[in-house]
């Protein structure tokens, strides 16, 4: 297997789960650290950006999510997978470039093709359970959970949802 | 000012702008009303209505409301709660097709029967009769989350190094 370098990527979606990712700022300064994330106005002239390496921005399912805004009821499953797929490509174009030693999420769907893509690569992947899931998995978390090497929960009742659940409070 | 912020999703949320609208009504309340609406569609002669807010004025409306009346969004509600503003949450429901799952019900009930902010999911009139008297849980809330981070991301770094 080729070697990985020492790169940690950040990765997350737009919304609360950027949001929550800024809540760990003060860690990217310590890597070569890269935000991997679908929210276009992410930027280094963000102050919770300003220790990042690099960013990188991937459309995929946000474009098609965009181009639904203010249809009603739209429940295109076809433009769903379409962005899906985009996504699933863009994610392994940066995998390939950075070849990160650790893959960091907050989800949401940002986290799937680069969780399991990251995983045959041989990355270490964590993956941090939305503070928004109290009770119950997340669909990310379905989805990324049993690969992750660690999942760190945002309630303690959720101690019990995962496996490899860790609890060490609230990104607030 | 009453500052109704209803998220970017782009799901309709018709369901809490009639809520609202019932509510000034059955209050009779004069405080004007900003709604940042998002994607739903709907008029009327009883608030402002603004689709969508640049993050600065976002934050300043939050800042200059007395009280926030808000989608569940976990940025909306801790977003409040680090500011010690009394806020109702309207969580979005599956059923009315708000959202795809009804996830957000799970952080308003967590919180909201920690005093932090008050349910408002099913009647915005009820929710109001509430806000007599109360005060919001100071954020108490801790994060361990970066130093065990920090701690496996060397464990992680190291042991490939070896």
């Amino acid at each position: 297997m080729e070697r990985l370098n020492n790169i940690v990527f950040f990765a997350c979606s737009e919304g609360g789960h950027f949001a929550q990712m800024m809540a760990l700022s003060p860690m990217f300064a310590k890597y070569h650290s890269v935000l991997v994330t679908d929210n276009y106005r992410a930027n280094k002239e963000m102050k919770a950006l300003k220790d990042i390496e690099e960013i990188a921005i991937v459309g995929g399912t946000a474009d098609s999510r965009k181009k639904n805004v203010g249809k009603k009821h739209n429940d295109s499953r076809w433009t769903y997978w379409r962005g899906y797929l985009k996504l699933f490509g863009q994610c392994r174009r940066v995998l390939k470039k950075y070849r990160p030693k650790v893959i960091v999420s907050t989800g949401s769907n940002i986290a799937v093709p680069l969780f399991w893509l990251g995983k045959f690569m041989g990355c270490k992947l964590a993956f941090i359970e939305t503070r928004a899931h109290v009770y119950n998995k997340s669909l990310t978390g379905k989805l990324v959970g049993g690969i992750s090497d660690v999942v760190i929960v945002q309630w303690p009742e959720m101690l019990n949802v995962y496996k490899k659940a860790e609890y060490y409070g609230v990104l607030v | 000012m009453i500052f109704v912020p209803l998220g970017t999703q782009a799901m309709d949320f018709t369901r809490c702008l009639k809520m609202l609208d019932d509510m000034i009504l059955h209050y009779d309340i004069k405080e004007d009303v900003i709604v940042q609406m998002g994607n739903s569609n709907y008029q009327s002669g009883n608030f402002k209505i603004i689709p969508f807010l640049p993050e600065e004025e976002f934050t300043k409306c939050i800042g200059e409301a007395s009280v926030v009346i808000s989608h569940a969004g976990s940025g909306a509600l801790f977003g409040a709660i680090k500011r010690h503003k009394k806020l109702i949450a309207v969580a979005r429901l599956k059923e009315y097709h708000e959202m795809v799952d009804d996830h957000q019900t799970e952080l308003v009930k967590k919180l909201s029967e920690g005093g932090y902010i008050i349910d408002g999911t099913h009647s915005l009139v009820e929710a109001w009769a509430k806000l007599d008297g109360f005060e919001p849980r100071e954020n108490d809330f801790e994060c361990e989350i970066t130093p065990r981070l920090v701690q496996l991301i060397e464990g992680w770094m190291n042991y490939d190094n070896q």
